[in-house]
C-alpha cells in the first residue's frame, strides 16, 4: 500500500512517498519521518506518487514538519497530484507548508 | 451555464461579426441544398411529373429554411445551430408513397408521420431516461456510421451496380478536398479556417473539372431563370393503410434522428456537457413536425437537422445559433433562384463524399466519446457492444434486410434506428433488478479506502455513473469513514449507503455514536493532533469543502452523514 524510501541530495534528505497515506499505513512515514537529519539540512516529501492522502496522513505531515521547526529545519513537499493537493489547500497545509511543482523545482529552490 | 471548448471560436450565444456570419451561413446552406438529390432521387424513383418534382423540391426547400430559422432561434426554438437537409429517412417512404398514389398519398403519409414525431415530444422526460449519454452514444455513433455508405459511395465514385469500375480520379478528387479540409480545420486559424469547407469543396471541384469528372449541366439548365416565384401546390390527401405503419416508424426515426444531432451539437459546443437536454431536442423535434406538416400540405419533401452540419461546425470552430438562422434565410432565399439550385445539383459526388467523411468521422468518435463518458458494467458494455453489432449487421448485410416484410423495410434499413432501438430495449431490459440505492456494512479494521473504493466503484459500473464524478467522490467518502471509525465516534461500525439519481450521487454514512460538527471556518491545522472531537470537527469542515453538499441528520437511533456529489 505503501512505499517509503530516502536519499540525499546534496544538504536535502529527500523522502519519497508512493501510494496511499491513510490510517494503515501513516504509521510507516510517521517512524519513518521521526529520525531527524543533521544540523542544516532540508527535509523534502516528495509526493509525486502519492495518490491518497487522508487525515491520519496530514496528521504525520504536521507532526513531522513541528518536529523539523522545533530542530531548526525546513521541511517542503513536492509534486502533488491535483486530489493531494486540493486535500492540502483545503485543510490549509499549502500556506503551512512550502509546497513545490516538482523535486527538480524543490532542489533547485532549497539549495 | 455551458463552458466553451478550446477548439470552437464562436460558441452558441456568441456574436460573430457580420461577414463571418455570411461566409459560414453560405457555407451551411450550400452544404444544405447539396442533399436535395434526396427528393431528386425520390421523385425519379416514383416517375414524378416534371412540375410535381419541382413543388416537391421547392417546397422542401422553404420549409427546410423556416425550419432551419425556428430551430435555431432561441425561443420557440432549440437555441442552437442545427440546419435543415432533406429527410433520407424519408425516401422509402415518399418512393413507396409516390408510387402507389402520387403526391397525395405522400402528403398524407407526410403528416402521419411528423404528427408521430410531434407526439413523442410530449414524453421528453420520460425519454431522458430511455436516452442516458451511452445510449445517445450509440446513436451519434451510428448517425456517422449511416453516413459512411453515402460518403465513401461518392468518394470512389461507385454505382449501385456491384460490379462496377472505380475511376481513380474520383477517390483522388474526393481524397484532396478531405485533405484541405482537414489541414485547414487543425492548423489554420481565423479566416481559412472559417472557410475550411468551402475551400476544400471549391478545390474539389475545380480539379474534378479538371481531370473530367465534373458532371455536365443537364440541358434545361439554361432555361432555368435565375429569379422566379416559387410555385408551392396543394397536392390533396389520398390514404393507404399499408403505408401507415411505415409513416409512423419513418416519424419516429426521424425523432431519434434529431436527438441525435442535437445531442452531438450540445456535447460539440459545451467542454463539460454531462447529459442530453432533452427538452431542447424536444424543441428542435417540434419545429421540424410543423415545418414537415407544411410541407407536406403544400407538396415537399420533409426535411431534418443535418448531422453533416455538425462536421462543418466542428471544421469552422464556430456552434453559433446566429450562423443556423443566416443559413436558413439563404436556403429561404434559394427558393427564389431555380438556377442557383440546378447549379448546386451538379457538384461533383467526390466533393460531397469528402464532406460525408469529415462529418462521419467526427461523428463516430463523438458517439465514442458519450459512449465512453460514463462508467460500463457488463450489462452497459453488452447494450453498447450488441446495439452497434445490429446496426452494423444491417449495414453491411442487406439481404437480411430485403427478407423482412416491407413494412419493416423502412425502419430495418437504417442503422442509425437499428442500433438505437435495441441500445434503448437492451437499456430498459437491463434495469431489471438494478435499486438505486445500494449499501455496504464497514467495521473497524477494514481498510476504508479499499472498501470505499470497491462498493463505489462497483455502483458506479452498475448505474452507469460518471466517471469523474465517482472518482471524486471515492477519497472524499474515504475520508469520512476513516475519521469516523478511526476517531471512535462511530461504534466499531457503519453503513456506507449510496444513491443515484443521475442528477446527484449522494452517499450517506450511518453510524451510531455522537453527531459531528461542523465547523464554518476553517479550524487549525493543529486540531488535527488533538482529541476525537477536534479531528472530527477538522475532518468534517474538509468533508463540507470537498462534497457539494454535507448535510447532518438522524436516522432512527444512527447519525446520519450525508454526502453529495452533483452529477
Amino acid at each position: 500500500m505503501i512505499n517509503i524510501d530516502r536519499t540525499v541530495e546534496g544538504k536535502v534528505v529527500v523522502t519519497t512517498v508512493k501510494g496511499r497515506l491513510d490510517s494503515s499505513s501513516s504509521h510507516k512515514l510517521d517512524e519513518f519521518l521521526a529520525e531527524v537529519p543533521g544540523d542544516g539540512s532540508v527535509i523534502l516529501l516528495d509526493f509525486a506518487e502519492l495518490t491518497y492522502i487522508s487525515s491520519a496522513g496530514l496528521r504525520v505531515v504536521l507532526k513531522a514538519t513541528k518536529l523539523a521547526r522545533s530542530s531548526g529545519l525546513t521541511l517542503a513537499v513536492c509534486g502533488l497530484i491535483p486530489q493531494v493537493h486540493e486535500v492540502f489547500d483545503v485543510s490549509g497545509f499549502s500556506t503551512m507548508i512550502p509546497i513545490h511543482q516538482s523535486r527538480e523545482a524543490a532542489l533547485a529552490a532549497l539549495t | 451555464m455551458s463552458r466553451k471548448p478550446s477548439n470552437i471560436l464562436y460558441s452558441v450565444d456568441e456574436k460573430p461579426p457580420l461577414g463571418t456570419l455570411l461566409i459560414l451561413g453560405v457555407q451551411h446552406a450550400t452544404l444544405s441544398l447539396l442533399f436535395l438529390v434526396y427528393p431528386l432521387v425520390a421523385a425519379a424513383e416514383a416517375g414524378l411529373s416534371f412540375g410535381d418534382t419541382q413543388i416537391l423540391i421547392t417546397s422542401c426547400i422553404i420549409f427546410m429554411g423556416l425550419a432551419t430559422i425556428i430551430e435555431c432561434w432561441p425561443k420557440p426554438g432549440a437555441g442552437m445551430l442545427l440546419v435543415q437537409i432533406p429527410n433520407m429517412a424519408h425516401l422509402p417512404l415518399a418512393v413507396q408513397s409516390m408510387s402507389a398514389g402520387g403526391p397525395a398519398v405522400y402528403a398524407t403519409m407526410n403528416l402521419i408521420a411528423a404528427v408521430s414525431q410531434l407526439s413523442l415530444t410530449r414524453f421528453m422526460g420520460v425519454l431522458r431516461a430511455v436516452f442516458p449519454p451511452e445510449i445517445c452514444g450509440v446513436a451519434v455513433t451510428m448517425l456517422g456510421v449511416a453516413l459512411a455508405e453515402p460518403a465513401l459511395r461518392r468518394a470512389f465514385g461507385l454505382s449501385h451496380d456491384a460490379a462496377a469500375y472505380i475511376d481513380p480520379m474520383h477517390p483522388l478528387v474526393s481524397f484532396v478536398a478531405l485533405a484541405i479540409i482537414i489541414v485547414l480545420a487543425i492548423f489554420s486559424r481565423g479566416l481559412l479556417r472559417l472557410f475550411a469547407v468551402a475551400i476544400g469543396a471549391a478545390v474539389g471541384w475545380a480539379l474534378a473539372a479538371f481531370v473530367g469528372i465534373a458532371p455536365e449541366p443537364a440541358d434545361t439548365f439554361s432555361a432555368l431563370p435565375y429569379v422566379d416565384l416559387p410555385h408551392l401546390g396543394w397536392p390533396g390527401l389520398a390514404f393507404s393503410w399499408a403505408l401507415v405503419p411505415a409513416a409512423v416508424l419513418t416519424g419516429i426515426i426521424s425523432a431519434v434522428d434529431m436527438i441525435g444531432t442535437v445531442v452531438s451539437m450540445q456535447r460539440l459546443d459545451d467542454a463539460d456537457w454531462r447529459r442530453a437536454d432533452m427538452a431542447q431536442a424536444g424543441r428542435a423535434i417540434q419545429a421540424n413536425s410543423v415545418a414537415d406538416m407544411g410541407a407536406a400540405v403544400t407538396g415537399g419533401f420533409a426535411s431534418a437537422s443535418s448531422s453533416a452540419s455538425i462536421g462543418v461546425a466542428f471544421a469552422t470552430g464556430t456552434t453559433a445559433w446566429r450562423v443556423g438562422a443566416v443559413a436558413g434565410a439563404l436556403i429561404l432565399l434559394a427558393a427564389f433562384s431555380p438556377r442557383l439550385i440546378g447549379a448546386l445539383t451538379i457538384i461533383p459526388p467526390p466533393v460531397i463524399g469528402a464532406i460525408l467523411i469529415y462529418a462521419a468521422a467526427f461523428l463516430i468518435v463523438a458517439g465514442m466519446e458519450l459512449i465512453l463518458s460514463r462508467r460500463l458494467s457488463d450489462r452497459r458494455i453488452f447494450t453498447v457492444g450488441l446495439a452497434v453489432m445490429a446496426g452494423l449487421a444491417v449495414a453491411i448485410l442487406p439481404q437480411l434486410v430485403e427478407s423482412t416484410p416491407h413494412w419493416m423495410q423502412p425502419i430495418l434499413e437504417s442503422p442509425l434506428s437499428v442500433s438505437t432501438g435495441v441500445a434503448v430495449v437492451l437499456n430498459l431490459f437491463f434495469r431489471i433488478g438494478i435499486s438505486q440505492i445500494a449499501s455496504q456494512r464497514v467495521t473497524e479494521g477494514e481498510n476504508a479506502f479499499t472498501v470505499t473504493t470497491e462498493f463505489l466503484e462497483r455502483q458506479g459500473d452498475v448505474w452507469g455513473a460518471r466517471r469523474d464524478v465517482i472518482a471524486a467522490a471515492i477519497p472524499v467518502v474515504a475520508e469520512g469513514v476513516e475519521m469516523l471509525l478511526d476517531t471512535g465516534v462511530a461504534q466499531g461500525e457503519l453503513e456506507m449507503r449510496a444513491r443515484f439519481d443521475e442528477n446527484n450521487f449522494d452517499v450517506s454514512l450511518l453510524y451510531k455514536g455522537d453527531p459531528i460538527s461542523i465547523p464554518t471556518h476553517r479550524p487549525a491545522p493543529e486540531d488535527l493532533l488533538g482529541d476525537a472531537e477536534a479531528v472530527a470537527r477538522f475532518v468534517g469542515y474538509m468533508l463540507s469543502k470537498r462534497a457539494d453538499r454535507l448535510v447532518l441528520g438522524k436516522e432512527g437511533e444512527r447519525q446520519v452523514l450525508n454526502m453529495r456529489f452533483e452529477h
